[in-house]
């Protein structure tokens, strides 16, 4: 796979490989290699995606894969009018969304820990563990958000996708993703504020040495 | 220390030095820090943000770094998929709903470009005000008539006679498109857009077309609709963002395509589509919706959510959209005309139009005046009843209300912008407007607790909204939608 990264602000956005459409074009011509090499090349990013949409959660394999299906399915739908990275995240983003609401509308007992989470190499049970509390506090205070401010917030600020880029994923004209963008930072911030459970992640990253020396500056 | 706190967005420049989101907007700090070292409770606030500001950076660092993100191999469900469509692919089962590329449209571009150009030539011995929007562009139409297995009522490829829509209104920089996104033109009203013809309307623009058989469209709300078929027994629309409004004509002669889901109205509906889901308010009468082999009728009023994944389903909500139906005032106000193709069924689009009157009443106020057609003028069954001349003010009409409403949702726009960057626009606000008979606003008074400039602004924009002769005097309080985007 070739990926060229384009870095902003220290975050790392994927520009389309050169075999992505070579391989579009072959599995809208029916050949079922295609579709395993589609799934190759851009399933560590919808899993990044789905991961940052739903937060630790047991089933996000089974959103992967959802989103997958969705894909393979629709793949004759997929005109090449957009980028197929921009037409795959939106349908992640979808499919992410519709299992939200569908959790909304289950009884929930608790955020369940990732069967498969992306982490960091050398990582131990204790820091896992310490990890997954710090991801808890963090949905906690993303599930407080709508939809589309959620949706605009992970892309933007969490995945580095440029808002021109974010527009297009959630077919919003730019302006209305800059306000839902101003309006989600807007509630996430006032809802930091608001939590004291924080503080007590504070004692643990600082005693961690999670929180480097720009962090340390911050004013107590 | 200064009395009044600094908000969240400076406390969280402060708390999240060297991890702020990309595009943050710029703080001088300075300020911030100086009020902080002297309170409190904000240094709360910024040590539990900071503490926010490490775990969003946490989350944004991860899946850069190569971590256990391997791809296992795809699991049996998802092979059995592929292997699945690709079969069905390779069989001719499934198709392509649009025509893949330039060399296979080679032929239709062809008679396209040459329709174009007879068209153009004989317009221009018309007169036609833009003859340049009346067929669509020659680079041939992004969506092939009859789009295959959405269960449209008329086969694909039907071989009825090709219609042109006429567009009654073009507000807010509306275009049309062809298959090529570059090529796109600006829609003036009396113009013409033929099958396989995009209307692109921005956020703050309008086009409202009139189809087939007494069927009207309003392309609103950031909306991309292709025009997927437009012949005399009926026509397809696919709406890919954005809002449509349909205002009844002929019941299914018209079909609205969105991913999966076909909705078939009876009655007026508004669909809106946006991340993935089509809303369909369905104001009164039936609606067919089809997703696969499967249909069902729903009767409104009603609210459905035709989801990518999932089901259809009803969902609790205002089944009277004030936004819905001012179509009734534009189309008594507007020209209704099919123009029909000359020539055998069938014919390819762009053909020479000749106008056929279907009904004539005043020109429409926002668009340019249509051409003079030479048709009796005859009552929109759907136009607001024509009140007794009286000096009396009187209060807006349940349509007038509905109108002003559409109308003062696009006007106010831009000052809800501006005033919410300031954080000046919180709270309740109407503005109280009275228009004379002729429909001009004599007064608009803003009533509610927007800051000064949000105030001027929207007293001003107010101003240009402008009523359909309503006989007489009449005074509505118009609310100003904080939800609008």
């Amino acid at each position: 796979m070739v990926v060229s990264g384009t870095a902003t602000t220290g975050m790392f956005v994927r520009d389309e490989d050169d075999a992505t459409p070579g391989y579009v074009a072959r599995a809208q011509s029916g050949e079922p290699r295609a579709f395993q090499e589609l799934y190759l090349l851009h399933r560590r990013d919808v899993l990044r995606l789905v991961t940052r949409m739903l937060g630790p959660r047991g089933d996000v394999d089974d959103v992967v894969q959802e989103v997958f299906i969705q894909v393979f399915r629709s793949i004759l739908g997929f005109r090449g009018d957009a980028r197929f990275s921009t037409w795959l995240h939106r349908v992640a983003v979808n499919v992410a969304l519709m299992h939200l609401r569908a959790g909304r509308s289950r009884p929930q007992l608790g955020r369940e820990l990732p069967a498969e989470q992306p982490t960091p190499e050398e990582s131990s049970p204790r820091d896992q563990a310490a990890r997954n509390e710090r991801l808890r506090a963090l949905y906690r205070i993303l599930d407080t958000l709508s939809e589309k401010k959620r949706a605009v917030f992970v892309l933007h600020d969490l995945e580095g996708v440029p808002a021109a880029q974010v527009a297009k994923i959630v077919e919003a004209p730019v302006l209305t993703v800059r306000t839902r963008l101003f309006y989600a930072r807007k509630e996430v911030y006032a809802a930091m504020a608001d939590d004291p459970t924080l503080e007590g992640l504070a004692r643990e990253l600082f005693r961690d040495g999670t929180a480097d020396t720009a962090s340390e500056e911050t004013p107590r | 220390m200064s009395a009044q706190h600094p908000d969240d967005e400076a406390l969280f420049a402060l708390a999240s030095q060297g991890r702020e989101p990309p595009e943050a907007e710029p703080f001088a700090l300075e300020p911030v820090r100086s009020h902080v070292d002297g309170c409190a409770a904000c240094q709360t606030r910024v040590r539990r943000m900071s503490v926010g500001a490490l775990l969003l950076d946490e989350v944004r660092r991860e899946g850069s770094g190569s971590g256990t993100w391997e791809a296992p191999p795809m699991s049996p469900e998802l092979l059995a998929v592929a292997s699945q469509v690709a079969s069905d692919v390779r069989s001719g089962r499934l198709r392509r709903p649009w025509r893949p590329g330039v060399l296979h449209l080679a032929g239709g571009t062809l008679l396209a470009a040459a329709a174009a150009w007879l068209f153009h030539v004989r317009s221009a011995a018309q007169g036609s005000p833009d003859p340049s929007v009346a067929v669509a562009p020659p680079s041939s139409p992004a969506v092939a008539p009859g789009r295959p297995g959405a269960g449209s009522t008329a086969p694909a490829g039907e071989r009825g006679a090709t219609v042109e829509a006429r567009v009654l209104l073009a507000t807010g920089g509306a275009r049309v498109c062809g298959g090529d996104p570059d090529a796109c033109q600006r829609l003036a009203g009396d113009s013409r857009v033929a099958e396989g013809a995009r209307i692109d309307a921005p956020a703050e623009g309008r086009a409202v077309l009139s189809l087939v058989r007494g069927w009207t469209a309003d392309v609103r709300g950031a909306a991309l609709v292709t025009v997927g078929r437009l012949r005399a027994p009926g026509a397809d629309l696919e709406l890919s963002r954005g809002e449509v409004a349909l205002a009844p004509g002929e019941a299914g002669a018209l079909q609205v395509h969105h991913d999966r889901w076909t909705v078939i109205p009876e009655g007026p509906v508004v669909a809106r589509a946006e991340l993935g889901v089509l809303r369909v308010v369905v104001l009164a009468g039936r609606a067919e919706v089809r997703e696969g082999g499967a249909s069902r009728g729903y009767v409104g009023p009603l609210v459905l959510e035709l989801p990518a994944v999932g089901a259809a389903r009803e969902v609790p909500g205002p089944a009277a959209d004030p936004r819905a139906l001012d179509l009734a005032s534009l189309r008594a106000q507007g020209v209704v005309t099919v123009a029909l193709a000359q020539g055998a069924a069938g014919n390819t689009h762009g053909t020479l139009a000749r106008g056929v009157p279907v009904r004539v009443a005043r020109a429409p106020t926002e668009a340019s005046p249509p051409e003079a057609l030479p048709a009796a003028p005859e009552p929109s069954p759907t136009a607001p009843p024509t009140a007794e001349p009286a000096l009396a003010t009187r209060d807006a009409t349940a349509d007038e209300q509905r109108f002003l409403l559409a109308s003062a949702r696009s006007v106010f726009a831009s000052c809800l912008r501006a005033c919410r960057a300031q954080g000046t626009c919180e709270g309740t606000m109407s503005v109280r407007a009275t228009f004379n008979a002729e429909g001009t606003m004599t007064s608009a008074t803003m009533v509610g607790d927007a800051g000064a400039g949000a105030r001027a602004c929207l007293e001003r924009e107010a101003r240009t909204i402008r009523m359909d002769h309503p006989g007489t005097p009449v005074r509505f309080e118009i609310p100003v939608e904080q939800n609008n985007p």
